[in-house]
């Protein structure tokens, strides 16, 4: 793959874990962003966070399915291989990446077609969360889709740093935090152009843009993000992600995207490398996931179905402890995680001690 | 990718041969990539009296109107293809103490607001090699630093109405709750409903509102030149120094001033400065001593903007002294006299400049080269 800069990896990557399987798209995740950063006048349409429906939701309006148009055919992995081109080596002459500027209108709504599912309903079909009628065996539904949960991926490759002709783009070393310099910033918006997750955002009234920033002064003191610490249904889990052939085993993230193998990157084609991952939903059909999550998207579902006792240890630390996760640990009865010192900040049972009492009165009699 | 690479180090490449292996001076200068050649020449003519800083001035009319043509930016990403303006008129007078540029250029739609994410505003800028050495067309180069006065439609907005664009501009019947920090909204158009007198943190009655107004504003928190909003907009030209491609920066002392206006499809802007100031990154015009300009211009409408923009190559700038004012002594700051200097110097200085300036396009080759270089081939 081609990129512009040298391909130097920060100290540490910022990373975390979204588990579509148990979103339930209240949002308060995006408010949670929206109240702490973008509430300023300038920034009414900015989500940072957002979680959107898809196949048809998107914020701003069709940005992958625009992108992916324009990468043609030939998306397609052998033996894990990416084959097809990039949005690097795709570029149009002139341009450093490929990208589509996306009009005022298209960034309106964090959530467009809020729960439209895909395929249509015949006369006096309901939605269903049955699979599918005529094939019961079928492992997904007819009638479905899901929500999906974006921040800016503070990707490995960042094409908004690579399109930036100031260079005002950078990554930080020591945690992989990608950051807009709001003083050397112009506006010239080819960031906005050239995100292909539509994560960098003009601001009007400054007149330069603005992008998430991994609630850095949080993570500096070892504090999960506004967005991960608010989710209410335990869907997140944030921490530091290695290459697959460094990989920590101990790590929540190494653990569960290249040892268990069940979180999943955002459409990989891109070739940013975003630091997102993702547990597939059950429920989708496959040939929808393969697209935007690149070839691991039966074994990731597999593994997720039937955990193994490691797994649903590592399942269990979602959205338990404000604090960062460094490692952890698996007992028969307890997952453990620890922080950067090796301190033990959490502890929780990796099934809910069963106890039958005695009757001994009805309550509603 | 691969034809995108090609443009990019063909570029300095084929300058830097053609430099190397032609007759050198005579196609340096014809080329007009560097400065201190024989381009196309401007003269800046000496008046006495008041330099007008409004285009509408009728003693712009004294000043002879010089074409320059421009040319869609290729030299580095991005590039600009299909351009909109190709040409732009450029007159010059100074009265010995000011120096003023009046540029005319016609552009089919007036874009003066940056207020959506696809608008971009109309702008042109007058480049100058910001010392005496010679120096790249494109963003000049390392050590060889140019001087930028960069006129903006937005800036020339807000300066007119003596209040920054906002919102309410692009979204007339908005209405808002609160927004913390907003500084009132008396001045800011009808049906703009928000709180008078803006939000005062109640568990610290006494931050100032423009202090918590910009706390809440990141690029004005940065001291952005974009994002300032302390006062009214002085000037709608900023004035820049570069030394290379990204190295764009705005200058401590801004000194310059104008004006732009927009009638029957043209483009009127004057942009002034003094001759010679204090800051030391400014180029400093001398009467009788010739100096190097340029011009680039973005038509917003076409989305032009940062390197997608249409470009003249160097033109030399002879500065006029006379009406009283002797030659050479103009802003009378400047230890230069009359007569030192001249038009393109000694041939030991004409040599010794090609070869900084063929030093310095190598450099950017070899820059450019290197950075491809020093990109890793990582296989998905």
């Amino acid at each position: 793959m081609f990129y512009p800069f040298e391909g130097v990896r920060p100290k540490r990557q910022f990373a975390a874990v979204f588990n579509i399987n148990r979103c339930i798209g209240c949002q308060t995740c995006t408010m949670a962003c929206k109240s702490t950063w973008t509430f300023s006048k300038g920034q009414e349409h900015m989500w940072w966070n957002n979680v959107e429906t898809k196949p048809y939701g998107g914020y701003p309006h069709f940005w992958d399915i625009a992108i992916m148009k324009m990468l043609g055919d030939g998306q397609t992995w052998t033996n894990g291989v990416y084959k097809g081109k990039t949005i690097y080596e795709a570029a149009p002459e002139g341009k450093q990446v490929l990208g589509v500027i996306k009009p005022e209108e298209d960034w309106r709504f964090p959530n467009w077609y809020q729960d439209v599912g895909a395929s249509t309903l015949k006369d006096g079909e309901v939605f269903s969360s049955h699979a599918d009628l005529e094939d019961p065996q079928a492992p997904y539904h007819v009638n479905w889709f899901y929500y999906l949960q974006r921040i800016c991926n503070h990707c490995t490759y960042p094409s908004c740093g690579s399109v930036c002709p100031r260079k005002a783009i950078y990554k930080r070393p020591e945690d992989g935090i990608v950051l807009i310099d709001q003083g050397r910033c112009r506006g010239y918006r080819e960031c906005v152009t050239g995100c292909p997750y539509g994560k960098s955002l003009y601001n009007p009234v400054t007149r330069v843009s603005e992008k998430c920033i991994a609630c850095y002064p949080r993570v500096e003191q070892g504090i999960i993000t506004r967005c991960i610490a608010a989710c209410v249904g335990k869907i997140r889990l944030q921490g530091w992600i290695k290459p697959p052939d460094e990989a920590i085993p101990d790590s929540p993230m190494d653990y569960l995207a290249h040892i268990a193998k069940i979180a999943l990157p955002l459409y990989p084609q891109y070739g940013c490398e975003g630091n997102i991952y993702y547990i597939p939903p059950r429920w989708v059909p496959k040939y929808y996931q393969d697209q935007m999550f690149g070839p691991g998207v039966d074994t990731a579902i597999k593994n997720y179905t039937e955990p193994d006792h490691e797994t649903l240890g590592v399942l269990q630390l979602f959205g338990v402890t404000q604090k960062i996760i460094e490692t952890f640990r698996v007992t028969e009865k307890d997952a453990i995680g620890y922080d950067m010192g090796g301190h033990e900040i959490i502890r929780v049972p990796i099934a809910e001690p069963f106890i039958i009492r005695p009757s001994f009165r009805h309550n509603t009699s | 990718m691969g034809l995108t690479t090609k443009t990019v180090l063909l570029g300095p490449i084929v300058l830097a041969g053609i430099l190397i292996f032609s007759p050198i001076a005579s196609q340096a200068q014809i080329l007009g990539t560097f400065s201190g050649g024989d381009g196309p020449k401007i003269t800046s003519i000496a008046i006495d009296g008041d330099l007008p800083i409004d285009p509408a001035a009728s003693v712009w009319d004294d000043a002879p109107a010089t074409e320059f043509k421009v040319m869609g930016q290729n030299i580095t990403i991005p590039i600009l293809f299909n351009p909109t303006v190709s040409t732009v008129n450029v007159r010059s007078m100074n009265n010995g103490t000011w120096i003023g540029w009046m540029l005319e250029w016609s552009d089919p739609s007036d874009d003066f607001m940056a207020l959506n994410t696809n608008q971009f505003r109309d702008a042109i800028a007058v480049v100058f090699p910001a010392t005496d050495a010679k120096t790249f067309i494109a963003m000049g180069g390392p050590g060889t630093p140019v001087n930028i006065m960069h006129w903006k439609a937005d800036w020339q907005w807000d300066v007119d109405m003596g209040r920054y664009q906002d919102r309410q501009d692009a979204y007339p019947n908005m209405a808002y709750d609160l927004y913390v920090g907003d500084k009132g909204t008396k001045e800011t158009g009808e049906g703009f409903q928000g709180i008078e007198g803006g939000y005062n943190d109640p568990q610290n009655p006494r931050t100032p509102v423009e202090d918590v107004n910009k706390m809440y504003l990141p690029g004005s928190a940065a001291g952005n030149t974009f994002s300032t909003r302390d006062h009214p907009r002085e000037t709608p030209i900023e004035e820049l120094v570069a030394e290379g491609f990204g190295t764009l920066t705005p200058q401590q002392h801004q000194d310059s001033f104008g004006k732009g206006a927009y009638e029957n499809g043209m483009w009127k802007v004057v942009i002034a400065r003094k001759m010679v100031t204090e800051d030391p990154t400014d180029t400093k015009f001398v009467a009788g001593k010739n100096t190097d300009i340029a011009v680039a211009v973005w038509d917003g409408g076409n989305r032009e903007v940062n390197g997608r923009k249409a470009v003249a190559l160097w033109h030399t700038l002879a500065i006029e002294g006379g009406a009283g004012i002797p030659a050479g002594n103009g802003g009378g700051t400047t230890p230069t006299t009359g007569g030192e200097g001249g038009d393109g110097g000694s041939s030991i200085m004409l040599i010794s400049a090609i070869i900084i300036g063929v030093g310095a396009v190598v450099a950017a080759a070899i820059f450019y080269a290197s950075k491809r270089k020093a990109a890793p081939t990582i296989s998905k």
